[in-house]
């Protein structure tokens, strides 16, 4: 008597693309660890290292690094003057701009850079009103 | 010299600046609470996600399981979904290394961006019934870089920095387009993706390490698995010191691949920093 659970048709472990289960169950029962995983274990244990020693000057650096990122996540949540202020120093036309990693993040940056355009123009024509007006760096080194 | 901001501005974006720390509880890029945050969410789903993970063993493999496959996917697509990001789990190689027959590693990414996908990081690496340290940092990295709560991934508000991207900007740093763009005030730090399927980190080694960790990022769905084109598979080896499976809860991971990309950068090329630093300033 066939045993139906047994068969391929069956086999919750079985794919319809080329796979050969057997010889990965061999991989993973091999004992002796690829060159590419001693590498890495090397790699990530000696930055680990370095992270762990405040003292590393890498670690400072990293970290002063890191809070200047900071800073500028936040500045562009919530001081969207950062922003303008960038746009209102762009002469180039947005059509230019194209992003192929637009689908796996849900956002246009070629309809934000339109939208970026159609603000510099208006922001222009003000500018030009108000052209006493000088630009300075501000405290936090962004121009205003 | 007139002084163009007020001390009111000032002050205005210093409570900003709090408010943001407040009410995101981090800072960003923070990748202890990325650590804290995947810890917290797995633990709440722990029963399930063993239940899951450990329904369907192989008649006679020891220790091997198939949480997700064609036979049992739409009965159980939907809890995988919600129950299983951030847990630490195998796919076949053959989904992205078409000649290679074994098992590789990967984080289920709890970004929200793919609702009703199962968005996987996947380290190619053949998985040998034991996750060393570096294994699960850099999945466990890759995992919290995307986690909810991390610099809102893929948020459309605005294309400021996006923080879990602090590593591609990392890589970035040698792109003549990226430096470009922020030039002109287009904050965007990943276009060099030219595959939408490559990871962010893993192109970050890519690009700073000459590919030396190979890893990628694909989204498994209710089809592909029912046309048997994927599957999920689990080993009882992936367990964590306290014997629940293992979720990508490694300690500042994130700041680890971080700190990686930043000091490869700055031994390939010093200059390369003070670029990221100009486009940031």
């Amino acid at each position: 008597m066939i045993d139906a659970s047994r068969s391929p048709e069956f086999d919750p472990f079985a794919l319809d693309i080329s796979f050969d289960i057997n010889a990965a169950f061999q991989e993973a029962a091999a004992s002796v660890l690829s060159d590419e995983a001693i590498a890495l274990e090397e790699r990530v244990s000696r930055v680990q290292t370095i992270l762990s020693e405040a003292k590393s000057e890498v670690y400072e650096a990293f970290v002063d690094f890191r809070m200047l990122a900071a800073q500028v996540e936040m500045f562009c949540n919530h001081d969207h003057a950062f922003r303008e202020s960038f746009s209102q120093n762009s002469i180039e036309d947005a059509s230019f701009y194209r992003f192929d990693s637009h689908k796996d993040h849900r956002h246009d940056h070629v309809v934000e850079s339109r939208k970026t355009q159609k603000r510099k123009e208006k922001e222009e024509s003000k500018k030009k009103k108000d052209s006493k007006k000088k630009k300075c760096k501000s405290w936090f080194g962004f121009y205003y | 010299m007139k002084e163009i901001i007020s001390q009111a501005q000032i002050e205005d974006a210093i409570d900003a600046t709090a408010s943001f720390v407040s009410q995101e509880r981090d800072t960003g890029i923070d990748g202890g609470f990325a650590s804290q945050q995947i810890a917290a969410n797995i633990q709440s789903k722990a029963q399930i996600a063993e239940e899951l993970l450990t329904e369907t063993p192989h008649p006679s493999q020891d220790g091997w399981y198939a949480p997700l496959h064609k036979l049992n996917v739409h009965r159980r697509y939907a809890e995988a979904v919600t129950s299983l990001p951030g847990y630490i789990v195998l796919v076949p190689s053959a989904i992205i290394d078409r000649e290679a027959s074994s098992f590789y590693p990967a984080v289920i990414s709890e970004d929200s961006l793919t609702a009703g996908a199962l968005r996987l990081h996947v380290l190619r690496q053949p998985y040998r019934l034991q996750l060393l340290d570096s294994a699960k940092t850099i999945l466990s990295g890759a995992g919290q870089s995307e986690t909810t709560g991390i610099g809102n991934h893929g948020r459309t508000d605005n294309d400021g920095v996006e923080a879990e991207h602090f590593t591609a900007l990392l890589a970035s740093a040698a792109d003549k387009d990226i430096q470009s763009q922020w030039s002109i005030g287009n904050h965007v730090n990943h276009a060099w993706r030219s595959n939408s399927g490559s990871s962010v980190t893993g192109k970050m080694y890519e690009r700073i390490l000459s590919d030396e960790i190979a890893q990628k990022t694909i989204t498994v769905t209710r089809q592909s698995i029912s046309k048997g084109k994927a599957a999920i598979y689990w080993h009882d080896s992936l367990r964590a010191e306290d014997g629940r499976p293992e979720g990508a809860t490694t300690e500042n991971a994130l700041v680890v691949i971080q700190a990686i990309g930043f000091q490869a950068l700055r031994d390939m090329s010093p200059r390369s920093i003070d670029t990221i630093k100009r486009l940031l300033a």
